[in-house]
């Protein structure tokens, strides 16, 4: 980051350096341009808007990423407080630990005095703290007497409030000094030292949830059996509270030998909380020095470190980095929008001022100096619209945060936030782009006949042939080979693509030196492109090979097919609208205002193709999020999603729920309305199981689990890919029945669909595609105890069952791998009789099982809301996008207005003619219309191709989703809105043009 | 102003069936700000039907503005204007412009063609407007343009053509719609003598052949001189007429013909 704001900084230096040496050598150019900017204060204001949107782009994208840093970070510090790192259970012999040990594995309590020897003469570490982790549901029976309760069951009815997963923390009152301690709501320091054995703290989420006040009796179900517990008090959420996550799960901390004994562990931690010299964030600096310290002890012991919060705060910033990628490629297509409106608007300025400037070539004026006045003036737009899009971008920073807040507040709390740092780095590029789109724009007006131009009569300059162009071609077709061969040894499929873009082009700038027209050379180019562009990625893939890109590849090929297809478009432009003339000519009123409406924009072909790039880059990307968006959805909530399974009930291991059918009738629950139950557990050893490729050294994580007989038996389950051998989807599973050594995954652990990127400590399965047939790879597991075994993967579960994600054995596998020590993680999936609604039987499940703190889900719900969330998500995103919308339709009231300065003489002549005001505005607003519908159509055509291509290509096939579904909607909408805005736009220039004087317009002294 | 002006329509028209233009009494004033130009002052004048009648005067004398009010581009501020029978005042601007349509052409300096149409399509737009089929409009400006001797060039743009031809075209469109009377301003300003002095015959021929109303104005004396009648111009006001011997060019700078007429 700081590397970037150098740069960007350098660059604007650089650019205010060339305005400082034009003001200090050629103060009179200077004066004349930025004379020229209070000018029109209204064409001022346009500019300034047109210009500032790259700014405010990349500050809204860079903004968005501080706010989600900060939020998610500070999450971090104030839940992790003093604690930096955890030491818990690890057999690994790397001295490295997981965090999940945390709740699946225990450690002896002596561990603690061996971590306090390790660290007592280090000057990093300042306390070390136990603690023991269990679940339990609870329940605030409020002020009612515990002893008047005989049963958990009982205290149901009376119950204020209940959650079926609370998090107990057992903390010894040491350790918990010794991290600090923490205060209450109230700001009073709690006394833990004083909490007697039923006496929780209980955690501010844990108190909303459970309408819990000092002083009320709350009930746990440890072991199955009931507890009761008094709120001695309430604090903010913090790992001292038991909270070990910032989704705001209740929680609570007891006295750890109470907790121990509650659950049987006496003698065991769940782990062991380090804590750094230095406040919360400041000890975060010595994480490497204390984990150089312990890591070689703690190996030896069968205990590892975990660097919980530097790993929690990699992770923010991590998810701020996707999401500032995700806005900052999204965005570009909009900043593209920009820069083709700031070219546009610099070619009008020029346009209008031709006279003025073939006035001052005249008298001397070099052409440098021409582009050295519009660069003083457009310097000046710059850095004002600069300003005003930082600030701007900062707004919409804070709007995407509160948007993000709505949609996922559930899991964090959002507050806006943006470092000044980048709004210094949205600043500079956003001026530093400017400015060369306005030094490339006055450089091509410079070249202007002197005499045409003082007399303001059109330029009789006609290309000539001439041996540049054939030069140009010749490199362009030698960089584009040169390209493509520098791109096999990566296989980057983004140099790949632009030598492959450039070779029909340099072509045909060959052919058309050689005297072939150019509009039929240039439409074979154009259509080449997009062809190549457009191609499925499978039948890309065959023709050439496998190559690999990044997101940035959306961007990329957003501008290559908008270029081909707006070259295409306006090569044949008369051929595109005679539809429209035809069209018009069956109305015989609306021929003259037709006629017009599309011979100007016919000539205009430069201005023409702007516009119509500009809607057709937005409305593109907007196409293609929304349909891969609507797929994507369509595919997640299949039929197959739920594996035929309606409620799924997650159990806890403090009260473990061995038989689901057996206990559900044991509290007399109807399992009548039940038509099948199955169980997918994660035994204990599971949590510390890695994973690798034969090939590989190093072992990944991924955890396995075990789908069990009754599981097997009553889903229905699809593979896209099956092990040869295994002829159907019953092949496969009746081999995880009865093969103690094969195992499936879904195709996120596929190495070839981690395209844009993974969790690099995530194992991902070499080599396999996820369609087609495959000879069975086998895959190394290494268990716990350091045995390794060999699994063959025979299945890659379609994408369609979404409901599932991960590794899965059978029972066999189970039975040959894990051993049956400590109780697994299990879920329930339970399958109800046609007419039961999912949604009810859920909440009675988790009702009827409260005191083993069951948590029942419908599961296709969960699976919406999930959907929902990550749709909110991409619906800010378009909204983002939809910005250059904006932009493109201001841009098509900025050249109808500038259009009726231009042609004012020919509108008298019209008028004089006997053309009507209304046939006058008609013809300037048929003209928008056009434009804008050929862009937007273009854009939506070329982002459903593309979309298409996508989602039929075999590996989203795969997720057995081969029909594309149109986001009809969307693209409604957007075409109507576009062309309404537009319209709008145009409609006041319009009315000024009807209004025009005939008799004024045509005076010419 | 505008009443004043209205209430003097009411009365007999001012053209007949030998007149087929007349002002009476015409005023127009242009103010901007402060400024008040009077560019008309109660100049009263007629045309008769198939006469060809140059308006000459020095720069800033009216001339252009004459042609404007008389046609109907411009409106007056006070005095009279009939055409063919009607009277301007009582017409609204749209049915002014249709009338303008369907039963007036015009000539202007600097051509005036739409550059993003072909000669043809220029020539076709009078008639489309005036709700003409696009296929019988593309005939008859087929047969307008053969009748400026430009068939050939008819698919050209006018970036394409030279000045002389430009000028052909914008005669061509005048005519398309079998107009009354075409309106001329300067034809010629913009051209050399060759070119200047074929546009002067075609529009000669056709004011001879069809009986065409032309009223145009100019600096030219040459030009001047092969119209029936020479209507003088000088700050605002007709300050003298003469017929001229058609054909019979007065070869002298415009200022020394002002001059000589003062």
């Amino acid at each position: 980051m700081v590397t970037i704001m150098v740069v960007m900084v350098a660059l604007l230096l650089v650019c205010l350096a060339v305005i400082a040496y034009i003001t200090w050598r050629r103060p009179v150019i200077f004066k004349l341009g930025v004379r020229n900017i209070p000018r029109r204060k209204a064409q001022t204001v346009l500019i300034v808007v047109g210009l500032m949107l790259s700014t405010l782009i990349i500050a809204a994208a860079l903004g968005t990423g501080d706010t989600l840093n900060r939020s998610v970070s500070t999450v971090v510090y104030e839940l992790l407080c003093p604690v930096d790192e955890l030491v818990v259970a690890s057999a690994d012999g790397d001295g490295e630990g997981e965090l999940s040990a945390v709740i699946t594995q225990t450690i002896p309590e002596s561990s603690i005095e061996t971590v306090r020897e390790i660290v007592d003469d280090s000057d990093a570490v300042d306390a070390v703290g136990g603690l023991l982790i269990a679940f339990a549901p609870a329940l605030n029976v409020g002020d009612t007497d515990p002893d008047e309760l005989d049963s958990f069951n009982d205290v149901v009815d009376t119950a204020a409030r209940s959650e079926p997963g609370v998090v107990l923390a057992g903390i010894d009152p040491v350790s918990f000094e010794d991290l600090g301690g923490t205060v209450d709501l109230e700001g009073d320091r709690v006394d833990f030292a004083t909490f007697g054995d039923r006496d929780v703290l209980l955690s501010e989420s844990g108190a909303e949830d459970l309408d819990a006040e000092v002083g009320d009796t709350l009930v746990a179900s440890v072991n199955n059996t009931p507890v009761t517990l008094q709120v001695a008090a309430i604090a903010e959420d913090s790992v001292l509270t038991g909270s070990l996550d910032s989704t705001g799960a209740p929680a609570m901390a007891m006295r750890l030998d109470v907790l121990q004994e509650l659950t049987g562990r006496e003698g065991r931690l769940s782990g062991i909380g380090i804590s750094n010299v230095g406040g919360p964030r400041e000890g975060l600096e010595r994480t490497d020095e204390v984990v150089q310290l312990l890591k070689p002890e703690l190996a030896a012991l069968g205990l590892g470190i975990n660097t919980i919060k530097q790993d929690l705060v990699d992770q923010a910033e991590q998810i701020a980095n996707i999401f500032v990628t995700f806005f900052v490629v999204f965005g570009l297509f909009s900043i593209a929008v920009g820069i083709l409106l700031i070219v546009l608007i610099f070619t009008m300025l020029a346009a209008e001022r031709r006279s003025e400037m073939g006035m001052e070539r005249a008298v001397g004026a070099q052409r440098r100096m021409l582009i050295q006045q519009f660069l003083s003036e457009g310097a000046g737009y710059a850095l004002l619209a600069g300003l005003v899009g930082t600030m701007l971008g900062a707004l919409a920073a804070v709007g995407i945060g509160l948007g993000i807040q709505a949609a996922f507040g559930e899991a964090i709390d959002i507050s806006p936030y943006i470092e000044p740092r980048s709004m210094v780095i949205a600043y500079s590029p956003g001026v530093v782009i400017t400015f060369l789109a306005i030094a490339v724009s006055s450089w091509r007006v410079s070249r202007l006949n002197v005499v045409a131009a003082v007399r303001d009569i059109p330029d009789t300059y006609q290309p000539r042939k001439n041996r540049r162009q054939l030069v140009w071609g010749v490199l362009m077709v030698v960089v584009g080979v040169l390209l493509i061969v520098a791109a096999q040894p990566d296989r980057s499929l983004f140099i790949f693509t632009a030598g492959m873009t450039l070779i029909p082009f340099g072509i045909a700038a060959i052919v058309t030196y050689f005297g072939w027209h150019p509009r039929w050379v240039l439409t074979a180019a154009g259509l080449c492109t997009l062809v190549f562009w457009l191609l499925p990625e499978d039948a890309l893939g065959s023709i050439f090979g496998e190559y690999s890109g990044n997101i940035e590849m959306f961007f990329v090929s957003g501008i290559c097919i908008v270029a081909a297809s707006t070259l295409v478009i306006i090569q044949n432009f008369g051929w595109t609208v005679g539809g429209v003339s035809r069209l018009g000519g069956q109305a015989a009123g609306w021929v003259p205002a037709i006629r017009l409406a599309t011979s100007y924009p016919s000539a205009n072909k430069g201005r023409t193709g702007m516009m119509i790039a500009m809607f057709s880059l937005i409305v593109f990307s907007l196409v293609v999020v929304a349909s891969i968006n609507e797929n994507f959805a369509a595919a997640f909530l299949s039929e197959e999603a739920t594996a035929g399974w309606d409620v799924e009930v997650e159990t806890t291991t403090t009260n473990p729920v061995p038989d689901l059918e057996a206990r559900l009738e044991e509290v007399g629950y109807d399992t009548s309305q039940v038509a099948a139950i199955g169980t997918i557990t994660s035994p204990a050893e599971a949590a510390s199981t890695t994973l690798r490729n034969p090939d590989d050294e190093e072992w990944k994580t991924s955890l396995i689990q075990v789908a069990g007989q009754d599981y097997l038996e009553h889903a229905t389950l699809e593979f896209s890919a099956r092990a040869e051998g295994y002829e159907d989807d019953e092949a496969i599973v009746e081999a995880l029945m009865t093969e103690p050594d094969v195992m499936v995954i879904d195709t996120f652990s596929l190495a070839t669909q981690q395209e844009f990127g993974g969790n690099p400590d995530m194992f991902t399965l070499d080599e396999i595609e996820a369609s087609g047939t495959f000879d069975a790879p086998v895959v190394e597991v290494r268990l716990p105890d350091g045995t390794v075994e060999e699994l063959r993967v025979i299945g890659v579960i379609s994408t369609s069952v979404s409901s599932l994600f991960g590794t899965f054995v059978g029972p066999e596998a189970d039975d040959a791998l894990f051993s049956d020590v400590g109780e697994p993680e299990r879920t329930w999936y339970v399958e109800l009789v046609p007419g039961v609604d999912p949604s009810t039987a859920a909440a009675e499940v988790e009702r009827a099982l409260l005191a083993s703190g069951v948590q029942a889900y419908d599961v296709r719900q969960e699976m919406e809301d999930a959907q929902q969330q990550q749709r909110s998500f991409l619906y800010i995103m378009q909204g983002f996008m939809g910005v250059g919308l904006i932009v493109g339709i201001a841009a098509v009231g900025v050249i109808a207005f500038r259009a009726v300065v231009e042609r004012r003489q020919q509108i008298g002549m019209l008028r004089a003619l006997g053309f009507q005001r209304g046939v006058v505005a008609r013809a300037f607003v048929i003209e928008s219309a056009v434009i804008v519908i050929i862009g937007v159509l273009a854009g939506g055509i070329m982002g459903l191709i593309l979309s298409w291509s996508f989602i039929t290509g075999d590996e989203f096939s795969a997720a057995g989703n081969a029909t594309f579904i149109v986001p009809w909607q969307l693209i409604s909408i957007t075409l109507i809105a576009a062309i309404v805005a537009a319209l709008l736009m145009t409609w006041i220039p319009a009315r000024q043009a009807s209004r025009v004087v005939p008799a004024e317009a045509l005076r010419y002294e | 102003m505008l009443g004043r002006f209205r209430s003097r329509t009411s009365k007999q028209p001012l053209t007949d069936g030998d007149k087929i233009i007349a002002a009476q009494d015409v005023v127009k004033i242009y103010e901007t700000g402060a400024t008040r130009v009077e560019a008309l002052k109660e100049v009263s004048f007629s045309v008769d039907r198939g006469e060809m009648v140059a308006v000459m005067g020095p720069s800033g004398c009216g001339k252009t503005t004459l042609l404007n009010c008389l046609s109907g581009l411009d409106s007056v501020t006070s005095g009279e204007v009939w055409l063919d029978g009607q009277d301007l005042a009582e017409m609204s601007d749209k049915k002014r412009t249709d009338y303008r349509a369907r039963r007036m052409g015009f000539i202007f300096q600097v051509y005036n063609l739409l550059p993003v149409l072909s000669a043809v399509e220029n020539v076709e737009l009078p008639l489309l407007v005036a709700g003409v089929s696009p296929k019988e409009a593309r005939r008859r400006a087929m047969t307008a343009l053969e009748q400026v001797g430009l068939r050939d060039w008819a698919d050209h743009r006018p970036a394409e053509l030279s000045g002389g031809q430009r000028q052909r075209v914008t005669v061509a469109r005048s005519l398309v719609n079998d107009p009354a009377i075409v309106w001329a301003d300067e034809p010629t300003g913009a051209l050399d003598s060759k070119s200047a002095q074929d546009i002067m015959d075609l529009l000669r021929n056709l004011n001879e052949e069809q009986d065409l109303t032309i009223v145009l104005v100019t600096h030219d004396s040459d030009v001047g001189a092969q119209a029936h009648r020479i209507v003088r111009m000088q700050d605002g006001e007709i300050v003298g007429e003469e017929r001229p011997e058609r054909g019979d060019y007065v070869h002298a700078p415009a200022d020394a013909e002002v001059v000589a007429t003062r």
